[in-house]
């Protein structure tokens, strides 16, 4: 393999790693930036969306209804987490819900282990027969092409969502200044709800997606997932849709330098490198790259 | 502060302490003396970190990576020289023959956790709220990479074993009870009080003239200390040490006995651990027995929730026993007590 | 508040009466089971006690041991070393003569010591460091092989097969994956073969392309692959493997004996595989398990570590006959000294003094999705621990 060669094919590994990170990050964001929360529990909402799936598939139901059967499992786990665990904390400080945030995890992983049992699962429903494109030496396999390009409709689309629509607008209002947004009227617990319904369903997109690329799915799945989304989501930009996208993507890029350009011995600090790049970030430009200033936090 | 010092009552539940220590630890089962142990050392953990998170209002999901220092420095100080030689290749020579007790490993950890503190303080204390968060959750996770990775220190993934068993009752119960006179001294000291501005707002305390950079950096350190001695604790009655021990379980279960027993309040630490370790143990059994396991995640996330959104200030808010506050109390409860005004 | 107090402090009382005064005795022989139910080694675990469980149904339908029902007491410990160490002493405690459990080594180091201590017998069905008796002492007995002897057998085959250059990827997170790969580098090298180069992962990854990148990179190509991982992960690593067109024979170890090796990587995928295990799944005594299993709990064993749970709780009942008594220490004495045992996993024998058994390795082959029994073999020169 000649050494241009190694760097496409890193490129385009990156470029899926990246872009699964990414899909990750945008409902994290999305519920971020409406309603100032962090949901570690993403992760475990991931999780649900997966296993509705995989239930709905064993149990014979076609292709499409199982997908869509599960990201809407996904969406109401959403709705009932944050009708019991959040909207009872609404106004507290951030550091309360990011801690119940933990509990919530705690509680559908265990959960999920008492239903499912704690043993790892095959999730083959997008398998293909030829799993990979060849282009000229370069390998991407199929359900990773896929992956980039519905992270870059998505981000499109979003991006129309907020510019055009009511309710987008409503939630980009809510978003920046909640106290004047129920000035103007803006029903906010409707927008809030309808963010976090939002924001579970790409969950459970994200999960699908994420459980094919590995082929598995179990329990605690959602866990790396969403320290992933985290870390990308503060990179790019924390309430920002497109610093979610962009933090995935230079997330991504960063673990594939680490694991392919570093020696062997050094690639196993992979993870702290990364965590130490983060913190770099936090205290050289704390809202990241695309975030703005003026977003001030609570203490 | 009024009132006299109660020394008389603080000598005599000093000494009934003491002997129920001395009949804990030479006559009951070593299940029982595990419990016990394990419970002191969870003590010491949530009275730091209440020290750091209620006091001084800093969030640091980071603290059990100090634990994680002071237990591998102390594996490593106490562990015998031939399995040293064998195992530890990376250490230097002087080093691998050394062979110490557990107070001065505990001591060399505790030190070493400060030193760090000092440096990883310094840096990242500036952040405010959930990225101080952030940066202290990479704290652990750096920690546990280098565990797992400093192979020739550490080895790495498989941990270090067959420490010598050195903890006991007597170590335990002496350390918890020194971390809570030290926390309690502190926090009652004018340095409390400016913690406790500093954790209310920050801006106006320094506005009076509170040195914020140096208060958190003290309550960080003090309590990096205390954490360090916990986990050279720990290794000495576990005895064997490896990274995903000290990881986030621990830290989320040391939160969650921090918060119910109310963040600001020391007496409410001690208590919520004494409370959550009886109620593990039951629920080991009881797991057991209807054959259905997690039941105890379940439960303390539960309760953690409820806590939180019905009572968040915990059991026991900011208040904490005290002579008169104990005397009343035992009043009410006898049912002699009209309340005294 | 005050209600609330009293409810307290009555509620910890009886239980902290409860709890100090448990009791033995009775009309049962207890053993115990120690299991990791919850946690990271929950997918290991979890079928060791579903093992556990059949060969305790069995041993009490034929009437129990030494005329009493067998009770089994059950500890999960939550794959946390201080869980672990406090269940151990809980089972002490209630009075079990011999204890069994657990699929890892540092699990083990953390639960044994206090069976140690106590002089009870802790044979662990899963956990595989050669060195792991001595790191415990005398009362502590190994059900399966050691590492060093599974990677020699490997090393050895793949040797025999003609080949003569390797690559290594490894779970830097685990202490199997860790000792497996380091025996089979020095098996390997001792018969003439060199280590082009290694690479890790962490447990739970899903991505391994960069790796597996850098691989496709190397000049000239290993002639062989050892992927030393768990059960959990193979799956995914060999469909990326194959995924990124790298058709080189994989080698690894008991770890790749898992329906998920086939279930996740697609039979496409899974070809070119080769792993040491403990039996043939193929040999009747095998099959039979996988009825009985599958009848019991539905499914079919999940990896090795049932077959292994089964035959460790086996191996004490059958001790405890050959001991007469329920005395731990006799028990103790009489599996030290077990001789021909025929369990699922293989024959155990403990030669005199050693408390890793002798066990014969079985090499699998995976071809398009099915496995295909190749070989029984004993390594000829095994790695000390």
């Amino acid at each position: 393999m000649s050494y241009a060669s190694y760097l496409i094919q890193q490129f385009v590994n990156a470029l899926s790693l990246g872009s699964i990170y990414a899909l990750v990050t945008i409902g994290l964001a999305m519920v971020f930036s409406v309603l100032r929360l962090i949901n570690f529990a993403h992760g475990d909402l991931m999780m649900v969306g997966a296993y509705g799936i995989l239930m709905l598939w064993k149990a014979g139901a076609p292709f499409w209804l199982a997908i869509v059967g599960g990201v809407v499992a996904s969406g109401i786990m959403g709705l009932i987490m944050e009708r019991f665990a959040y909207r009872p904390l609404r106004g507290a400080a951030d550091m309360t819900t990011l801690l119940t945030s933990f509990a919530v995890v705690v509680l559908l992983e265990n959960g999920a282990i008492l239903v499912f049992g704690p043993n790892t699962r095959p999730f083959s429903i997008l398998r293909f027969s030829v799993p990979t494109y060849n282009l000229s030496g370069t390998l991407i396999s199929k359900i990773d092409l896929v992956t980039v390009i519905l992270t870059l409709c998505t981000l499109l689309i979003l991006a129309l969502f907020i510019k055009r629509t009511k309710l987008g607008i409503s939630m980009r209002a809510v978003a920046d200044d909640l106290t004047a947004s129920r000035l103007v009227g803006i029903k906010l617990n409707r927008v809030m709800v309808t963010a976090f319904f939002i924001g579970s369903l790409f969950a459970g997109v994200a999960g699908l997606f994420w459980g094919a690329r590995a082929g598995k799915i179990d329990p605690l799945m959602g866990f790396i997932p969403v320290v992933k989304a985290f870390v990308a989501a503060v990179i790019g930009g924390f309430g920002s849709i497109a610093g979610a996208v962009l933090g995935g993507y230079v997330l991504g890029f960063a673990e594939v330098l680490f694991a392919g350009f570093l020696p062997p011995n050094y690639s196993g600090y992979r993870d702290a490198f990364v965590f130490v790049l983060l913190i770099l970030i936090l205290l050289v430009r704390p809202q990241g790259i695309l975030g703005s200033r003026t977003r001030e936090r609570r203490i | 502060m009024t009132g006299k010092k109660p020394f008389g009552l603080i000598i005599l539940s000093l000494a009934v302490l003491g002997i129920i220590v001395f009949f804990v630890n030479t006559f009951a089962n070593s299940y029982i003396k595990r419990v016990a142990n394990l419970m002191m050392i969870y003590i010491i953990l949530a009275v730091s970190l209440n020290l750091l998170t209620g006091f001084t209002g800093i969030v640091s999901l980071g603290q059990i990576g100090f634990m994680s220092i002071g237990a591998y420095t102390s594996a490593i100080l106490t562990l015998s020289p031939r399995l040293k030689h064998r195992w530890l290749i990376g250490l230097p020579e002087w080093l691998q023959s050394v062979h110490m007790h557990l107070f001065p490993a505990m001591l060399i950890g505790g030190i070493l956790s400060v030193i760090i503190a000092l440096g990883v303080g310094y840096v990242i204390l500036r952040l405010r709220g959930v990225y101080i968060a952030v940066a202290t959750l990479g704290f652990l996770v750096i920690v546990k990479v280098m565990a797992e990775n400093w192979i020739g220190v550490t080895r790495g993934g498989r941990g270090i074993s067959t420490l010598p068993g050195y903890t006991n009752l007597w170590w335990t119960t002496g350390a918890a009870l020194i971390t809570i006179y030290v926390v309690w001294r502190l926090v009652k000291s004018p340095y409390g009080r400016k913690m406790t501005a500093i954790r209310e707002h920050d801006l106006a305390a320094q506005s009076v003239g509170v040195h914020a950079p140096k208060i958190r950096l003290l309550s960080f350190t003090v309590s990096a200390f205390f954490t360090s001695i916990a986990g050279s604790l720990w290794a000495n009655l576990i005895g064997v040490v490896s990274p995903g021990s000290f990881y986030l379980w621990l830290t989320l279960l040391i939160i969650i006995m921090m918060v119910v027993g109310g963040m600001g309040s020391i007496t409410g630490s001690v208590v919520s651990t004494i409370g959550f370790t009886i109620l593990l143990e039951w629920l080991r059994n009881f797991e057991s027995r209807v054959a259905v396991y997690g039941i105890h995640y379940i439960l303390f996330a539960l309760i953690f929730m409820l806590i939180i959104i019905f009572r968040p200030q915990g059991l026991f808010g900011t208040r904490e026993i005290s002579r008169e506050k104990l005397s009343e109390f035992m009043r009410r409860f006898l049912g002699r007590g009209k309340i005294r005004t | 508040m005050r209600k609330l107090f009293i409810l307290f402090l009555v509620a910890a009382m009886v239980l902290g009466v409860q709890l100090a005064f448990a009791g033995k005795g009775g009309n049962t022989i207890k053993i115990g089971a120690i299991e990791n139910l919850t946690g990271s080694q929950a997918s290991l675990d979890a079928p060791s006690l579903n093992g556990v469980k059949l060969a305790l149904k069995e041993a009490n339908d034929a009437g129990g041991v030494l005329g009493k029902k067998i009770e089994l007491v059950v500890r999960d410990g939550k794959s946390d070393p201080a869980t672990l160490a406090v269940a151990a002493d809980d089972l002490v405690r209630k009075g079990v003569v011999a204890i069994t459990g657990l699929s890892d080594t540092t699990m083990v180091l953390a639960a044994a010591p206090a069976a140690q201590k106590a002089g009870i017998a802790f044979v662990t069905s899963g956990a595989t460091a050669p060195s792991l008796p001595d790191e415990v002492g005398d009362y502590l007995f190994m059900e399966p092989f050691g590492d060093n002897v599974q990677a020699a057998a490997a090393a050895e085959y793949a040797y025999q097969q003609g080949a003569r250059t390797a690559w290594i990827l490894y779970d830097k997170a685990m202490d199997y994956t860790l000792l497996l790969q380091k025996y089979f580098a020095e098996r390997f090298k001792g018969l003439g073969g060199t280590i082009i180069s290694s690479d890790t992962y962490q447990t739970g990854d899903t991505d391994f392309r960069a790796q597996l990148t850098r691989l496709k990179a190397l000049s000239p190509q290993p002639d062989i692959l050892f992927i030393s991982s768990g059960p959990d992960d193979i799956g995914t690593i060999v469909k990326q493997v194959r995924e990124l067109g790298i058709n080189t024979p994989i080698v690894g170890g008991d770890g790749y004996d898992t329906p998920l090796l086939v279930e996740v990587a697609g039979p496409e995928a899974a070809d070119n595989v080769y792993f040491t295990t403990h039996i043939s799944f193929d040999s009747p005594k095998a099959k039979a398990f996988s009825e009985k299993y599958k009848k019991m709990f539905g499914h079919e064993p999940e990896n090795a570590f049932a077959a292994l749970g089964y035959d460790a709780f086996n191996l004490i009942v059958d001790a405890i006959k050959r001991a007469g008594t329920d005395d731990p220490k006799a028990i103790r004495n009489a599996i030290a000294a077990t001789k021909g045992f025929e369990g699922v996993t293989g024959t155990i024998n403990y030669p005199p003094g050693k408390r890793v058994p002798q066990k014969s390795v079985t090499i699998i082959q995976v071809k398009k999705g099915k496995l295909v029994f190749l070989n029984e073999v004993m390594p000829k020169v095994i790695p000390a621990p």
